[in-house]
């Protein structure tokens, strides 16, 4: 990799003289007054609608309650019980495995579909393509893999047995999660790969020019100049995948369940596991204090999951 | 831009104003309310059979007794619904969904209105609301004695099959398990695929365990395993054991026809309505959902699923009317189910939504005369043993999934008793 391609990162120079719009200026004075009335609706919704919930969940968290009846005090006894609750950990286990597992291939899938359609031609039409299944509702993209994965009849069982002769696994009966796994990938590379490729797209095609002179393998370029200049949309990237990857809930839902049922209990996730806890399933069992507690811990885990990965991730931004 | 800014100010107290009068005079209007009314929600959407036949009867009673049923097609998670409300909103007067959820949301919280005047109360030609309802149905949808439920639907489970396939089986269905096993080897033996299940739903699988166990062991049995906080009592029980060896010996033996542990509802049970299996455990709803894709000429038959112990059962659970504690028109609400109740009425839910009705007197459509008959003659246990509502979400949580597994041939014996136990001791650890 030739030293040239790559341009020094160049911080800006802060400015000392003072702006137009600081608080001084005429301007500045009337984009003060402006600051409430532009503020306040977003910040209204965002605290009626999200802070608010989410601390009634906290509070809820340290109760036991039907949601009908009055709620009694627990403390930590919710939280004490969660530990030991193989559901729950199971759930958060299968959490974690979408997270880390699905956020990787489909990381993976998008770096690599984005190296071969940067060279492409009607790249974008293949990558509106990739995009279809993002944009088709969850509930008809399980239907329609519960019908190429049931066993002996579906479409991909079938093909398995016509290339090897074998019937092959009992995909549905005994591998669900694994393909819910393979099916979340599929659904989320074409929407990783648009982010990512916008960010590649930005990326002066000189440099790549300048590459192809030093001879440099796909590898290299992708290592030397495509990662680090894309760096900034890919962290992004990751933490969107983070918080999405925690709200996954009808996917697996409509997979595995039916019209009346839960999935079974060993594809659940979190999402999965407050909604059995509360209205889930036949009879639901209305337990808002525990649930509450199970969500607390989700998100904390998760805070804790985005602050690393933020950390991990931060890089000097590369100008170009 | 100022100029701006205080008309953005002027115009979101208009707009505050407007609102806050809204709210008012909304809170005024439900103020003074008609009395000659009914709030309904019901579990029914506008297109079912079921809401035609209310919906019709809905409008004789405004005819009749000048007072309106204001119907909400709510869905089945009509009782979810309910539960934001029963803690301050405005209740319905009436609702309508199956006892164990009933028993799960309106009893458990003790929302519910006692139905015991309701019982007591004229239908028409002298007779009362108790004589129209057999008790078999009546007394399972008590809470301390109190009826909670007023069914008017009822739904039986047991074995499904053809009749014009099987006129023999049709004309003296197996009785003993023996004789069961006997048949279902003989089919196989013609290279028939005897058994249908869709085995991705949990309740189906259980179907076949729990009602083995309940001629083995007797009704309300499974239940007191289930309750078991140790979730040492399956095992422990000296009957589990050898029921669990049949199913075991069914699965292991191939009668379960091929991909129904790797299928997607409903494939198996459309192939049995097509002829490719012989016999479906299911309720009663069996040939409304699969009439469609059924083959010609077939006849559907009911007969009580034999059991390897001495006693046959026929699971049921009703479909039925409450009223939430809070309903203000608890009195209207009482006499619209009364008059639901009358035969005129009560009789559509047979002959049009094609169902079993509560009372033994009317007559029951032809696809469900066996099984009327069975309901009749034999004793009625509640499905699944009534663990469904007594203990929500055990069933998603503790049996089905190791159930599942062992339907689908993916555990043995000991496997089913070691997390069976783990996962009912995990339940009730939560629980306690």
């Amino acid at each position: 990799m030739s030293a040239p391609a790559l341009r020094a990162a160049r911080v800006e120079p802060r400015r000392q003289v003072v702006r137009a719009g600081s608080a001084f200026t005429p301007l500045g004075r009337r984009r003060r007054r402006l600051f409430w009335p532009f503020l306040l609706p977003a910040l209204v919704t965002y605290l009626g609608f999200f802070i608010a919930p989410a601390a009634a969940s906290m509070w809820i968290s340290f109760h036991r309650w039907d949601g009908v009846g009055e709620m009694s005090p627990r403390g930590l006894d919710n939280y004490r019980t969660l530990l030991g609750d193989s559901a729950f950990l199971g759930a958060f286990v299968n959490t974690m495995i979408i997270l880390v597992l699905v956020g990787a291939s489909t990381f993976a899938m998008s770096f690599a579909l984005t190296m071969v359609l940067r060279d492409m031609r009607g790249r974008r039409f293949v990558r509106a393509v990739l995009f279809f299944p993002y944009i088709v509702a969850p509930v008809v993209l399980s239907v329609l893999w519960g019908f190429l994965f049931r066993s002996p009849e579906g479409l991909f069982s079938a093909a398995w047995n016509a290339l090897t002769g074998s019937p092959g696994p009992n995909w549905l009966g005994e591998h669900l999660f694994a393909v819910i796994l393979v099916g979340l990938i599929w659904v989320n590379t074409g929407f990783y790969t648009t982010i990512i490729m916008a960010g590649v797209d930005r990326i002066p095609p000189d440099l790549y020019e300048d590459c192809a002179l030093a001879g440099a393998t796909a590898w290299q370029r992708f290592r030397h100049v495509t990662l680090p200049l894309s760096w900034e949309v890919v962290a992004t990237a990751a933490v969107l995948w983070t918080i999405s990857s925690l709200k996954i809930f009808e996917f697996i839902y409509a997979f595995g369940g039916t019209t009346n049922d839960m999935p079974t209990l060993e594809v659940w996730n979190s999402a999965l596991f407050v909604y059995g806890s509360t209205f889930g399933g036949r009879v639901p069992q209305y337990q808002f204090g525990y649930a509450s507690a199970s969500a607390v811990v989700t998100l904390a885990a998760m805070t804790v999951l985005v602050v690393l990965l933020r950390r991990l991730m931060r890089r000097e931004a590369v100008q170009f | 831009m100022v100029r701006y800014g205080s008309r953005t100010r002027r115009l979101s107290a208009a707009l505050l104003a407007g609102a806050l009068t809204l709210s008012l005079t909304g809170c005024g209007s439900s103020g003074g309310r008609d009395e000659n009314v009914v709030t309904y929600w019901s579990m029914w959407k506008e297109n079912e059979p079921q809401a035609q036949v209310l919906h019709q009867t809905a409008a004789a009673f405004e005819r009749d007794t000048g007072t309106k049923v204001d119907i909400q097609w709510q869905g089945r998670d009509v009782l979810k619904k309910i539960v934001p409300a029963l803690r301050g909103g405005e209740v319905p007067d009436l609702v309508d969904q199956d006892q164990n959820l009933m028993r799960a949301t309106l009893v458990s919280s003790g929302a519910y209105r006692d139905l015991t005047g309701l019982y007591n109360s004229p239908v028409s030609d002298g007779r009362k609301v108790s004589d129209v309802i057999a008790p078999r149905y009546a007394d399972a949808v008590k809470n301390d004695g109190k009826p909670f439920l007023a069914p008017y639907e009822v739904i039986g489970y047991g074995l499904w099959f053809d009749a014009s396939q099987l006129p023999e089986v049709a004309a003296k269905p197996p009785r003993t398990w023996r004789e069961f096993v006997e048949l279902l080897a003989h089919r196989k033996a013609a290279g028939r695929a005897p058994l249908a299940l869709d085995a991705d739903i949990g309740q189906y699988n259980n179907l076949w365990t729990t009602g083995l166990l309940q001629g083995a062991l007797g009704a309300e049995q499974v239940n007191q395993l289930a309750a078991d906080h140790s979730g040492e009592a399956w095992r422990r029980h000296p009957g589990v054991r050898p029921v669990l060896e049949e199913i075991a010996t069914l699965v292991r033996d191939g009668y379960f026809v091929p991909g129904y542990n790797g299928s997607k509802w409903p494939a198996i049970q459309e192939k049995w309505a097509q002829g490719e299996a012989d016999f479906l455990l299911m309720g009663s709803w069996a040939p409304s959902e699969t009439g469609a894709k059924a083959r010609p000429g077939f006849q559907y038959h009911f007969a009580p699923l034999p059991t390897p112990g001495d006693q046959r059962y026929v699971p049921v659970e009703s479909i039925g009317f409450a009223i939430p504690a809070r309903a203000q028109h608890a009195g209207n609400a009482e006499r619209f189910i009364a008059y639901v109740l009358r035969d005129e009425h009560l009789g559509k839910i047979a002959t049009v939504a094609k169902n079993l009705t509560p009372n033994p007197e009317l007559p029951a459509p032809p696809e469900l005369t066996s099984l009327a008959e069975a309901a009749e003659q034999l004793h009625v246990a509640r499905s699944e043993d009534g663990i469904q509502a007594d203990y929500p979400g055990y069933t998603e949580e503790v049996l089905w999934p190791v159930n599942n597994q062992f339907l689908k041939g993916q555990l043995d014996i000991e496997g089913f008793f070691q997390q069976l136990k783990e996962k009912q001791a995990n339940y009730w650890k939560k629980k306690g």
